[in-house]
C-alpha cells in the first residue's frame, strides 16, 4: 500500500493538542445538590454502567482519535492496488450488439455502471478519460481526476447501430500514446510519479463484432449470452436485365441459437405494416448460406425486410432491413458523330439491358453528348462531353497539333472508373493528335511523350471524358472495348459509375450519384435532419433507416441498415476478461471518510449524552 | 434585614392578626390540667386550714353551712422552641427560614410566651437562649440575622435527643427545616412526640429541591459534606430523584399525621407573613 499525498501525515501531530483540548473539554463542571443522599441511592443502583461510564471519556477520546486518523489517512489517500501510478482509459463499446438484452439486462446499460463504478473507485490522484468505440473512438471527456465529470460523460453514452471495428483502437492507443509522451516532455519538470504515468487502456465491452483486440488493450466483458438472437447480415434488390419489373432479392440470416429454428421473412413496401411477400425459414446455427428469389413487378421505393423468429430475440435492431429500389431514371444520352450508328447501337444496347442509358433526339434536352471527329455542339447544350478524335477548337483541349504515333500507352490511373475495365496499354491509339489537357484536367492515359489519350477535363463547370484517337482508324468499333469505354464514360459523367446497393450498412459511406465531386448535396437523415456535403461520399451512415440524397442531378433514395454478422452473433460466453482486475465501488478515501463519519456520529451520540445525559 | 423597620412592621401585622384570630387571648394563657390560681373557675374543693381563705365561696356556706373553697385552673406560660435547621442544604432557603423564625417568635415574644431558638446541624446550637417578653424581640432578630449556615449534615434525630435532654419540661417544639435529613426524620419525631411535646413542622424546599435542572456529565457535590463524584445525569436518574424527593415528603406528611404532627410545606417563592397567617387561620400551631 502506498499513499499519493503522505505529506498528510503531519496532520497527525495535531491530535497531541486534540487530546489535550478534548481533555479540558470533558472536564465536568461541579454541581452542588441538597439531597446528596437520595442522589447517592440513585446511583448505588445504577452501578452495572459505571465502569462504562468511567472509560467513556476514554472511549471518547479514542473514537476522536480514530475519526482523526481516518481523516488524515483518506487525505493522504492510500492506494490498495498499486494502480495509482496508471491514469486509466475507458473505453465504452456503444456498438449494435450492446443493445443485446441478456437476462442480466442490456448489455450498454452493465457496461455503464462497470465504467461508473471504476470511476468512483478513483482514489483522487489517478486520471481517467472515457471514450466510446464502435468502428470508431471518440472521447467523452479529458483525462481528468475529476469523477463528476467523467460519470456525466459515462451517463452520456447512447448506444449506436454501429459495428465493432476495434482496430480503430490501434490508431487510438498510438494517438494516446503520442499525446502521452507530448505531455510527458511538457511535464519533465514535474515529479516522475506524476508527470510519467502509464496509461491502462480497458475496452468495457461484449467482445462480439471484432474480436481483434490490438496489443494493450484490456477487455472487461458484460453480457452473458445467455440468450439467443437471429438476425439479418445481409440483404439487397436489384433490377433484373430485361426492362420489366422483375427484382432479385438476395438475403442471408445468421443465428445463435444451438439448434434449427424456424423463422420468416416480411417483407414489405412503403411501410413494416404492410407485409407483400412472407418467405418461411428454417434457419440453421451461425451464419446461414445466402437466399435469393425473385419479386416480380416490383415497385420503386421503401422496402422493409423483417425478421420474425417467433420467439424472445436479445437483439432488436438487426430484425429489420432496409432497403431501397430506386426509380428507373436512364441518362440521356445524344450523338453528334459522322460515325453515329456505332454509337447510337452502343448505348440502345445499354438501354436494352438496364435502362440506364437511353438515347436521345433533343441534343439540346440531353443529359449528355458523344462526340466524334469534327463536330459542333448543338446551341443551347450545356451538358457534359464524351469526346471522340477532338478536332477544332474547345475549351478541353489546347494546342491541337498533328498525328503522333503512339508506341506505347502508358495508364496513370489504372483504377479510374473511365478505363478500369480496359487495357489501354493494349489500344492501338491510332489518329491520336498531339495536344494539351487544360489545367486541372485529369490525364488517365498518356503516350510516351505525355501527350494525354485519354483523359477528363472540366471547364465552367461542365466536364469531358477526351480519347485522343482516331475510332475508325483504330477499329475501335469493333473492339470490345468500345461499349464498355462508352458506357463507363457516359456513367463517369453522369456520376453514376458506382453501381448502388439497395441499402448501405451502418458504418459504411453512401455514393452520392449525380455528382462528380465539388458540387453540393443534401444529405436528408431518418429522422429528418440535413446535412451539407461537396463530396461523392456522404459521411459513414450511422442511422437505420431511409435517407434522401438531393443534388443538381435530381433527389435519390438510399438506406442504411445494421446487417453485420459480429453484432448478430451475440454470443460471447467464450470470451474472459483480459488484463489485470481494476478497483470498482467506492474508492478507500471515500470509505474511510464514510468510516470518519460513522465515528464522528457515534462520538457525538456520546458527547450528546455527556451533555444532556 | 430582619432588624429594618420594614420587617418589623410586618411582624407587628402578623401580631395583630394573631390576636383578632386567637380573640385576643395570647396572654402566655397555655391552659394546663394543674389546679390554682388563676381567673378560670375549675372546680370545688373541701376546705382545710392552711387553705387560702379567699378562696372560700361564702354563698355555698350561706346555703348549705360548709367550708368549700373554689379552686381555678394554672395559666402557665409555654415554653417555644424553634429548631431551625442551619445546615447548607437550607442556605438558599436559609434567609427565608430565619424570616419564618422571627415571625414565629415574634408572636410568641408578644404573647409573653418563653421563647429559645436552636440552630439544627450536626448538633444543637443555640441561637437564642430561653428569653420572654418584647423585650426580647430584638435580640431574638439580631441572632437570627446573625445566624449563618454550617458545614455537616443535619444529625436530627440525635439533635432531638439532645434536646430532650436538655428541656424535659413539655413544650412547643416548632421545626423549620427542608427535612432532607440522611438519617431521617422519623426517630427524631417520634422522640419529642413521645415526650409530649407538641411538635409543629414547618417544612421548606425550593424547585432546586424538588427538581431536578440537572443533566449530562456533571461532578456532583453534597453542599453539607462536600462529597463529590461524577455522574451523568439521563431523565432516568433525573425522574429517579424527583420520585425520590417526592417520596421522601409523602414519607413526612405520613409520619407527622400518624404522630398528629402539625406540617406546613412552603417554599420561598410564598412569602413568609402568608404562611404564618395561614398558620394562624387554621387555629394554631396544632396538628
Amino acid at each position: 500500500m502506498s499513499f499519493a499525498s503522505p505529506v498528510f501525515f503531519w496532520a497527525l501531530v495535531s491530535l497531541i493538542p486534540l487530546c489535550a483540548i478534548y481533555l479540558l473539554k470533558v472536564r465536568p463542571t461541579r454541581k452542588p445538590t441538597n439531597a446528596w443522599f437520595l442522589w447517592e441511592d440513585i446511583f448505588q443502583e445504577n452501578r452495572a454502567t459505571s465502569l462504562f461510564q468511567r472509560f467513556r471519556d476514554l472511549f471518547s477520546l479514542l473514537l476522536m482519535g480514530l475519526a482523526f486518523l481516518a481523516i488524515v489517512l483518506a487525505l493522504a489517500r492510500p492506494d490498495l492496488s498499486g494502480d495509482r501510478q496508471y491514469d486509466l482509459i475507458l473505453l465504452i463499446d456503444n456498438s449494435a450488439s450492446m443493445s443485446a438484452n441478456d437476462s442480466s439486462g442490456v448489455r450498454l446499460d452493465q457496461a455503464k455502471k462497470v465504467a461508473a463504478d471504476i470511476v468512483k473507485a478513483l482514489n483522487g490522484t489517478q486520471r481517467c478519460s472515457v471514450a466510446v468505440v464502435s468502428n470508431e473512438a471518440r472521447f467523452l471527456s479529458n483525462l481528468t481526476d475529476n469523477p463528476q465529470e467523467l460519470l456525466t460523460a459515462i451517463e452520456s453514452v447512447a448506444p449506436s447501430l454501429l459495428p465493432s471495428k476495434f482496430d480503430v483502437l490501434e490508431q487510438f492507443a498510438a494517438e494516446k500514446q503520442a499525446k502521452k509522451q507530448v505531455e510527458d516532455r511538457k511535464d519533465d519538470a514535474q515529479p516522475v510519479s506524476i508527470s510519467k504515468r502509464q496509461s491502462r487502456v480497458i475496452l468495457i465491452s461484449d467482445g462480439c463484432g471484432d474480436r481483434s483486440l490490438p496489443e494493450g488493450i484490456e477487455l472487461m466483458k458484460v453480457g452473458s449470452g445467455d440468450r439467443p438472437n437471429i438476425g439479418l447480415v445481409a440483404c439487397d434488390m436489384r433490377r433484373l436485365p430485361g426492362g420489366s419489373g422483375r427484382v432479385g432479392v438476395f438475403f442471408q440470416v445468421a443465428s445463435t441459437w444451438h439448434q434449427q429454428v424456424e423463422a420468416e421473412l416480411v417483407l414489405g413496401f412503403d411501410s413494416p405494416d404492410a407485409p407483400t411477400k412472407f418467405v418461411p425459414l428454417e434457419v440453421q446455427p451461425g451464419v446461414n448460406p445466402p437466399e435469393v428469389f425473385e419479386l416480380d413487378d416490383a415497385q420503386a421505393g421503401q422496402w422493409y425486410f423483417r425478421l420474425s423468429a417467433g420467439r424472445q430475440d436479445a437483439l432488436r435492431v438487426d430484425d429489420v432491413a432496409y432497403l431501397t429500389l430506386p426509380p428507373r431514371r436512364p441518362i440521356s444520352i445524344a450523338v453528334v458523330a459522322q460515325d453515329r450508328y456505332f454509337y447510337e447501337n452502343c448505348v440502345q444496347a445499354f438501354s436494352q439491358n438496364d435502362g440506364l442509358l437511353k438515347l436521345s433526339d433533343a441534343s439540346q434536352s440531353a443529359g449528355l453528348l458523344i462526340g466524334a471527329g469534327d463536330f459542333a455542339v448543338p446551341a443551347g447544350y450545356d451538358g457534359d462531353l464524351l469526346v471522340f478524335q477532338p478536332s477544332g477548337v474547345s475549351p478541353f483541349w489546347q494546342d491541337l497539333g498533328e498525328e503522333i504515333e503512339v508506341t506505347e500507352a502508358r495508364t496513370v490511373d489504372d483504377g479510374h472508373p473511365v478505363i478500369r475495365h480496359i487495357d489501354p496499354s493494349l489500344m492501338p491509339f491510332v489518329g491520336a493528335r498531339r495536344l494539351a489537357a487544360p489545367p486541372g484536367a485529369e490525364v488517365l492515359v498518356k503516350a510516351e511523350d505525355d501527350t494525354p489519350l485519354i483523359y477528363r477535363a472540366t471547364h465552367a463547370g461542365r466536364s469531358a471524358v477526351v480519347l485522343n484517337f482516331d475510332p475508325l482508324a483504330s477499329d475501335f468499333y469493333l473492339s470490345a472495348w468500345f461499349p464498355v469505354v462508352v458506357y463507363s464514360s457516359v456513367t463517369h459523367l453522369a456520376g453514376r459509375s458506382d453501381e448502388v446497393p439497395a441499402t448501405w450498412r451502418t458504418g459504411q459511406t453512401a455514393h452520392i450519384p449525380g455528382v462528380q465531386g465539388g458540387e453540393k448535396s443534401l444529405i436528408t437523415t431518418p429522422d429528418g435532419a440535413t446535412v451539407q456535403t461537396e463530396s461523392t461520399r456522404t459521411a459513414p451512415l450511422k442511422q437505420a433507416g431511409f435517407y434522401e440524397l438531393t443534388n443538381n442531378s435530381g433527389t435519390w433514395p438510399t438506406s442504411c441498415s445494421l446487417l453485420s454478422t459480429g453484432e448478430t452473433l451475440i454470443d460471447n460466453s467464450n470470451i474472459n476478461d483480459s488484463g489485470n482486475p481494476v478497483n470498482r465501488g467506492a474508492s478507500p478515501t471515500a470509505w474511510l471518510t464514510l468510516i470518519a463519519i460513522a465515528i464522528l456520529a457515534a462520538e457525538s451520540m456520546l458527547y450528546q449524552r455527556r451533555k444532556v445525559g | 434585614m430582619l432588624t429594618d423597620a420594614t420587617f418589623i412592621r410586618r411582624l407587628d401585622s402578623l401580631y395583630l392578626l394573631a390576636r383578632k384570630v386567637l380573640n385576643g387571648s395570647l396572654q402566655a394563657d397555655r391552659k394546663s390540667t394543674k389546679k390554682g390560681t388563676g381567673i378560670t373557675f375549675a372546680d370545688y374543693a373541701e376546705y382545710h386550714p392552711g387553705a387560702d381563705y379567699r378562696s372560700i365561696d361564702w354563698r355555698v356556706f350561706a346555703r348549705f353551712e360548709s367550708l368549700v373553697v373554689k379552686l381555678f385552673e394554672v395559666e402557665e406560660d409555654a415554653t417555644i422552641y424553634i429548631l431551625l435547621d442551619q445546615s447548607k442544604s437550607m442556605e438558599s432557603k436559609f434567609r427565608y427560614a430565619r424570616q419564618l423564625a422571627a415571625g414565629l417568635g415574634y408572636i410568641a415574644l408578644n404573647c409573653l410566651d418563653r421563647l429559645a431558638v436552636y440552630g439544627l446541624s450536626d448538633s444543637l446550637t443555640p441561637l437564642l437562649e430561653p428569653a420572654r417578653g418584647r423585650g426580647s424581640v430584638m435580640p431574638l432578630l439580631q441572632e437570627l440575622e446573625d445566624a449563618r449556615t454550617v458545614a455537616g449534615d443535619t444529625r436530627f434525630n440525635s439533635c432531638s435527643r439532645l434536646f430532650q435532654a436538655r428541656h424535659q419540661r413539655k413544650s412547643v417544639v416548632i421545626v423549620i427545616s427542608d427535612f432532607l435529613f440522611p438519617d431521617g426524620f422519623d426517630d427524631g419525631l417520634s422522640y419529642l412526640n413521645w415526650h409530649k411535646h407538641d411538635v409543629y413542622c414547618l417544612q421548606v424546599q425550593n424547585d432546586d429541591d424538588t427538581r431536578c435542572t440537572l443533566k449530562g456529565d456533571i461532578e456532583l457535590e453534597c453542599v453539607e459534606t462536600g462529597q463529590h463524584r461524577r455522574v451523568t445525569i439521563s431523565p432516568r436518574e433525573a425522574a429517579l430523584y424527583e420520585e425520590a424527593v417526592a417520596a421522601l415528603n409523602a414519607r413526612l406528611i405520613a409520619s407527622c399525621a400518624s404522630r398528629r404532627i402539625g406540617l406546613a410545606s412552603t417554599t420561598p417563592e410564598i412569602a413568609f407573613d402568608h404562611v404564618i397567617q395561614d398558620i394562624l387561620r387554621k387555629g394554631g400551631l396544632v396538628a
